[in-house]
């Protein structure tokens, strides 16, 4: 009975056009955006800075090469660059300034950063601009400046690898819960419209049980989930590191999926409340996927969504090489979400249909 | 010894504060058709799903096939067959897809979607998708859905209703083969003329309560009232209706009365229409 009901949901599934498009456009989007990133981290800040005439010649080579910085001739133009997104940052030093510096006097120094530079990327530029006019202070003075080798790695350094992580890396967990997503718009849907058409009434004055009917739907959404991110994870190829390990968090991740499922469609009555109401969810359960790809603006409440733990475990296993020990936490965590989501939602759903 | 299929005791389902059915009882045998008739809203479909075990009783009981459906309901429905009132096909897929997903449900071996198809008027347009399929043809289907398991108690609900003649007669016809070959048919319907010609035995149903439940022919004899309608030529020309009530004393003269002083034209018994005995018991018509 539960094989025919998922043969069932399958061929009305892959039946409506909107879905079977954007399932099959969707992973081959994903595939595609993820090789079209870098392969490589590219952490190359491009930065400006401005010298007055005579010290052109005199620190224009050594600040070209310490920083790989690009020379602009006046304030203005540096300014304008640094807003127009050319520069991530630019540094002004006049006559006086570098006078000033030569003979080891405290200084202030004009430094532009452009829109949106997160407050740990405006201080590595401090850092690096002191460091330089520390460099041409001992130069000048023979003054002892204590500067120590400050290394930061953006983000965070899950398992102390030191090594930053390339952007389609990070984009990584993020392509997956998008194809989680689709799915469960599709799931929503299909069991929407078994209590909206009254075809669950149909089905249920059979001798097929309820609890055989949400196993076939769970069993449904847990397939075609998998089944997805799976082929995603495979053709980027991360699915050879920790083979059983990440399978057993995208089943697990599947499960959430399912359970929300349920939740949306035990109150929607037509597509387009599923789909209002599954964007919404989206949104919520997207939102560490965005913390993974930009790790500075991380904070403790995203703790409270439950894809985090979701998130956070593929973040590590696909991109840290995280064992069992190091993501057991998450997926126990993750597993209770998982049974009451997918508990509530069953409830849910038979005062629907019953 | 007639079996009884469907048999309830004081059945009752309130929502709420509502009681949509009050308290009834009746029993069905094997074979019987049953025209359960009553207006929107009077507890028809309600009495259904407690028969058919979607709904659980809020007080009495319920047996069908001789089970409790309270405590069997999965059990019986392997015998079961419901034709819903609203159209509830998977329309996305085609006729035989959709039929032979509910064989496999019933467990059903060896089933041939083509016969049953034939037999409800819709072979040759067996793999065409649902959706494109007339009312008609969607309900004939619900119907052929409904005999996928050779059920022993068939509950059709308003199987009939805004159909054109040729569906209806298709549904009317298999309604009494599924009779004659021991199927008991437990019919839905606000239409009296369909009750009328299909079942065995009718019951009214009104604001929850059975007010009558008996052959219509019985329900005739009880509530109507049998007339002689004539039109006649009166001597001085002109057109008359006359209706002279066949039970009374009077009847015989006036009847001879037509043929002594007038010109009978036509002239034809009447009898009271189960819509009217109907409206007569409860006092409200089926539409309302």
């Amino acid at each position: 009975m539960i094989g025919a009901l998922i043969l069932k949901d399958l061929k009305i599934f892959f039946r409506n056009k909107f879905f079977t498009l954007i399932t099959f456009l969707g992973l081959a989007a994903f595939i595609a955006v993820y090789y079209v990133m870098p392969a490589k981290p590219n952490d190359t800040l491009p930065i400006a800075v401005v010298l007055p005439g005579e010290a052109k010649a005199q620190y224009g080579e050594f600040l070209t090469d310490t920083m790989e910085a690009d020379l602009v001739d006046s304030e203005s133009i540096l300014m304008n660059a640094v807003k127009n997104g050319d520069y991530m940052a630019g540094l002004v030093l006049t006559d006086e300034t570098l006078n000033s510096i030569k003979q080891g006097k405290d200084v202030s120094v004009p430094v532009y950063t452009a829109p949106g530079t997160t407050p740990e990327l405006r201080q590595a530029f401090i850092d690096i601009f002191t460091v330089v006019m520390n460099n041409i202070s001992f130069d000048s003075s023979k003054t002892y400046i204590n500067i120590r080798d400050n290394v930061t790695v953006l983000g965070p350094d899950l398992l102390g690898i030191g090594q930053p992580i390339s952007l389609r890396d990070r984009m990584l967990p993020i392509m997956l819960m998008m194809i989680f997503s689709i799915e469960l718009i599709g799931l929503a849907n299909l069991i929407s419209e078994e209590g909206e058409r009254g075809t669950a009434s149909a089905l249920l004055v059979t001798p097929l049980r309820i609890t055989s009917f949400f196993t076939a739907k769970m069993l449904l959404g847990i397939g075609m989930a998998f089944l997805e991110v799976l082929i995603l994870a495979a053709a980027t190829g991360k699915l050879f590191h920790s083979t059983l390990l990440l399978i057993t968090t995208l089943t697990i991740g599947s499960l959430l999926i399912t359970g929300i499922a349920f939740l949306i469609a035990s109150f929607t009555r037509n597509f387009m409340s599923v789909l209002a109401w599954s964007t919404l969810i989206l949104l919520l359960l997207s939102l560490p996927g965005v913390i993974v790809m930009f790790p500075t603006l991380s904070s403790s409440w995203i703790k409270l969504i439950p894809s985090f733990y979701l998130v956070d475990s593929l973040n590590r296993i696909l991109n840290y090489q995280a064992g069992w020990g190091q993501v057991a936490r998450n997926l126990l965590i993750l597993l209770a979400v998982d049974g009451i989501s997918v508990g509530l939602g069953s409830m849910l759903l038979r005062r629907r249909f019953q | 010894m007639t079996q009884i299929s469907i048999s309830t005791s004081n059945l009752t389902y309130r929502y709420g504060n509502l009681t949509a059915v009050d308290h009834i009882s009746f029993d069905v045998s094997e074979g019987e058709v049953l025209g359960f008739l009553g207006p929107n809203g009077a507890g028809k479909t309600t009495a259904v799903k407690m028969l058919t075990g979607q709904l659980q009783p809020s007080e009495g009981s319920v047996t069908v096939l001789g089970k409790d459906m309270r405590k069997h309901a999965k059990q019986v429905q392997q015998f079961l067959g419901v034709s819903f009132e609203t159209t509830n096909l998977y329309e996305q897929m085609s006729a035989v897809e959709n039929l032979e997903l509910f064989a496999r449900l019933f467990s059903v071996k060896n089933f041939m979607a083509l016969p049953l198809l034939e037999k409800v008027g819709l072979s040759g347009r067996e793999k065409e998708r649902v959706a494109n399929y007339s009312k008609g043809m969607k309900q004939r289907l619900m119907l052929a859905r409904a005999l996928v398991n050779n059920p022993r108690v068939l509950f059709l609900d308003e199987p009939t209703d805004g159909l054109d003649p040729v569906s209806s007669q298709t549904i009317h016809n298999i309604i009494r083969e599924s009779s004659k070959s021991g199927t008991t048919v437990f019919l839905t319907t606000h239409d009296m003329v369909e009750a009328d010609k299909l079942s065995d035995r009718v019951a009214f149903i009104n604001k929850g309560k059975i007010t009558a439940l008996d052959k219509p022919a019985v329900l005739k004899r009880q509530f109507g009232k049998r007339t002689l309608k004539a039109e006649v030529e009166t001597a001085n020309g002109t057109i008359e209706i006359r209706n002279i009530p066949l039970d009374q004393a009077g009847t015989a003269e006036q009847a001879r009365l037509l043929f002594m002083d007038d010109k009978l034209l036509t002239a034809h018994t009447e009898e009271a229409s189960l819509e009217d005995i109907f409206f007569k018991i409860t006092g409200r018509g089926l539409t309302g």
